[in-house]
């Protein structure tokens, strides 16, 4: 038994629903994955905890300071340790399967020990007083200091915490994934479904690796300087060139908006390869895998300078150039988008679709990506971003991509879990689940671009005192509508059933 | 029709109008190709190729109609005319500190190109501007005091889209000191005298 399943058979409640099947011998590729995607779900639930208190503390007219700490957490919880995590567990699983290599040694174990320490470590200095955006907006975490806010040492536990979560992000999760696609040796006992680099299934993810190495490189070069400073091993006078606001800010962005590009080319990627095994008449072939691939590389390219709209209002620090050549890159991003849905659909259109509640919500996360693809553009744009920057418009985005990509790996997860687990899932709890979840992240994603429309603002904890809790109610309405989706997911995991066994004769789980 | 166009509403009902019809498509194929008839389509593929022709050829004109419509309502565009233009512009200088601000005028010549000059004297702050019958824009003042060059924004409006007199209300936020009790107490002290927060 790996230290995984080890870890994994002594956590309560979540263990249940993720413990490793070892009967087939394929306990090298799914027990790392099995334990980071467990994790994760542990994360969604504080997160969706965390979301829920929010609105709670406007509408009960709480101390706002509640507000603030759990926008924070809520934010960082849901973005790395669930969505970001869930993304490494499922996506390394695909992986493993696809080239038969196992994943085992340092590596994971280095993923899996960073971003969750690293996220424990940022949940206790938010606790402690460290209420960051989730976007750092550097300097913001040193004035806060600098004015008594929260102490430094609280700004020196929150960027260790972010330091280690980018140490997977950028480093050890691409080299992990990158290793397997490149190097060792393939194993035909843990092929389960081969796939070379021309495959959509496959280019997605090595394009998705490389943009966070190469796009992330920035970032730890900043962030290692001023973690050594703050820790005294170098003078901070060493590090005045990465304090600069304008630097930190610039290569967070870099790293940051290619963060979101990677985990969307790696999602299309799963979708490419997931869709097909779902068609009616059983050809497991895309429309178009050449079109497929054309949407990707649009995608990646168009995507790697549209984090240039980040700074548009920053004009005239940032020239009115850039502004416009992130606008164009970023509705460029909406061609490799438009051609996704031809692909998509077409597909469906040409060889029917068995609509089982996995493969429905990876569609389903996909639609609500569009959604809110059609939102960034939007914010994209130079005119509109004057009026929507700083509105509860951004924080809708942001939701909302997190959301739509953490529902198609939910989907994809449905797919994979019978190989991890030896156990299946309740079909109808399952559509229950996508039905539930379909309500309330679109509900949801709308209401807050509503809201960024009106003019609400982000980060504010006074929305009754200035008439935005009409938007308020509507987000806190969906809000617990998305939570009993999760509800509804968590109880068919903990549910499931063996595969030899007929539905309505449940066993134990372990 | 522009005007609204490309203000906060406009933005929510164009990507609505990407979402709806998209939606609607992806709605009927589903439902059609896994519930009505999963069978095989017959669809020429001819015919799927000037469908994606057309597809693509709508998609790309949409886009960039959109972005030329967007051209004279982009703020650094109207201040690159300005500039050309020989206009004058009036300058307004902001000068804010946690919880206040300083204006050199709150009169400005309606017609006439105005630009305002934030800088935050202690830290870096946020702010907006709010006007009656403009949606608002949310802006970024930056730590203050550290570097001129840096620090400085200059955002020229154009003419017809201020009223006589200034906004009633430049709201100052400092995202850092949310949360507070004390502090929210003295943003209402300052909210009820009609200062900023």
């Amino acid at each position: 038994m790996t230290i995984a399943t080890a870890i994994i058979k002594g956590t309560p409640v979540f263990g249940r629903m993720f413990s490793v099947d070892k009967s087939t011998g394929l306990e090298e590729i799914n027990a790392w994955p099995a334990l980071m995607i467990m994790a994760s779900f542990i994360w969604l639930a504080v997160a969706g905890l965390l979301g829920l208190v929010m609105p709670a503390t406007q509408m009960f007219d709480l101390d706002s300071g509640h507000f603030y700490t759990t926008l924070t957490l809520h934010g960082a919880a849901l973005a790395f340790p669930f969505s970001f995590q869930l993304m490494v567990g499922v996506g390394l699983h695909r992986s493993g399967g696809c080239v038969g290599k196992p994943i085992t040694g340092w590596l994971p174990a280095m993923c899996f020990i960073t971003m969750n320490l690293g996220a424990a470590l940022l949940t206790v200095a938010v606790l402690m007083g460290f209420k960051v955006s989730l976007i750092v907006m550097f300097p913001l975490p040193l004035v806060g200091a600098q004015m008594g806010i929260w102490s430094m040492n609280t700004v020196i536990l929150g960027f260790t915490g972010i330091y280690l979560v980018l140490a997977c992000m950028i480093l050890l999760y691409p080299l992990l994934g990158l290793s397997m696609l490149f190097f060792g040796k393939k194993r035909q006992d843990l092929v389960l479904s081969e796939r070379s680099l021309n495959d959509p299934g496959m280019l997605g993810m090595t394009l998705s690796a490389l943009t966070l190495l190469i796009a992330g490189l920035p970032l730890v070069v900043v962030g290692t300087t001023l973690l050594l400073a703050l820790y005294g091993v170098i003078p901070m006078s060493m590090a005045a060139w990465a304090a600069e606001p304008v630097v930190f800010q610039y290569v967070f962005f870099i790293f940051a908006h290619n963060l979101m590009e990677a985990m969307a080319l790696m999602v299309s990627s799963a979708m490419y390869a997931t869709l097909p095994l779902y068609l009616a008449d059983g050809t497991r072939k895309l429309f178009s895998d050449k079109l497929a691939n054309t949407a990707l590389w649009i995608l990646l390219l168009t995507s790697v300078t549209s984090f240039l709209h980040h700074f548009i209002t920053f004009y005239p620090n940032q020239p009115a150039a850039l502004s416009y050549w992130g606008n164009i890159m970023s509705w460029g991003t909406g061609i490799g988008a438009a051609i996704s849905i031809f692909t998509v659909l077409a597909t469906i259109w040409q060889h029917g679709l068995r609509a089982e509640p996995g493969i429905i919500a990876v569609l389903l996360g996909w639609a609500l990506y569009i959604l809110d693809g059609a939102s960034a553009m939007v914010t994209s744009n130079v005119a509109w971003a004057y009026v929507l920057h700083g509105t509860m418009w951004q924080s809708g985005h942001t939701m909302t991509v997190i959301l739509a990509m953490s529902l198609m790996w939910m989907g994809v997860l449905y797919h994979h879990y019978p190989v991890i687990t030896g156990r299946k899932l309740d079909p109808a709890l399952g559509t229950w689940f996508v039905r539930l979840f379909t309500v309330g992240g679109f509900g949801a994603a709308i209401a807050m671009l509503a809201g960024g429309a009106a003019g609400m603002p982000r980060r504010f904890a006074d929305w009754n005192q200035e008439g935005w809790m009409v938007y308020g109610n509507m987000i806190m309405i969906f809000g617990l509508i998305l939570g009993a989706s999760f509800v509804v997911y968590a109880y068919n995991l903990l549910q499931s059933r063996d595969l030899n066994e007929a539905m309505g004769q449940r066993v134990g789980a372990t | 029709m522009l005007d609204f166009l490309f203000s906060g509403w406009g933005a929510f009902w164009v990507t609505m109008a990407m979402l709806l019809p998209f939606a609607g498509m992806f709605w009927y194929v589903i439902h059609r190709k896994s519930v009505v008839d999963s069978g095989p389509g017959t669809t020429p593929p001819a015919a799927m190729s000037r469908l994606e022709g057309y597809w693509l050829t709508a998609v790309f004109v949409i886009f960039v109609t959109i972005n030329l419509a967007s051209l004279k309502f982009m703020p650094i565009m109207a201040t690159a005319h300005a500039a050309t233009g020989g206009v004058p512009v009036q300058e307004v200088e902001l000068t804010a500190t946690s919880w206040k601000y300083e204006m050199s005028t709150r009169e400005v010549e309606a017609g006439k190109p105005v630009r305002f000059s934030g800088r935050a004297k202690d830290t870096q702050h946020g702010f907006r501007r709010v006007s009656p019958g403009w949606p608002h824009a949310v802006h970024h003042a930056h730590d203050a005091g550290r570097v001129e060059s840096h620090q400085r924004r200059a955002y020229l409006y154009r003419a017809g889209h201020l009223q006589d007199t200034l906004p009633g209300v430049l709201r100052h936020r400092p995202p850092w000191h949310e949360g507070r009790a004390d502090r929210r107490q003295e943003q209402s002290r300052h909210l009820t005298r009609g200062e900023s927060r």
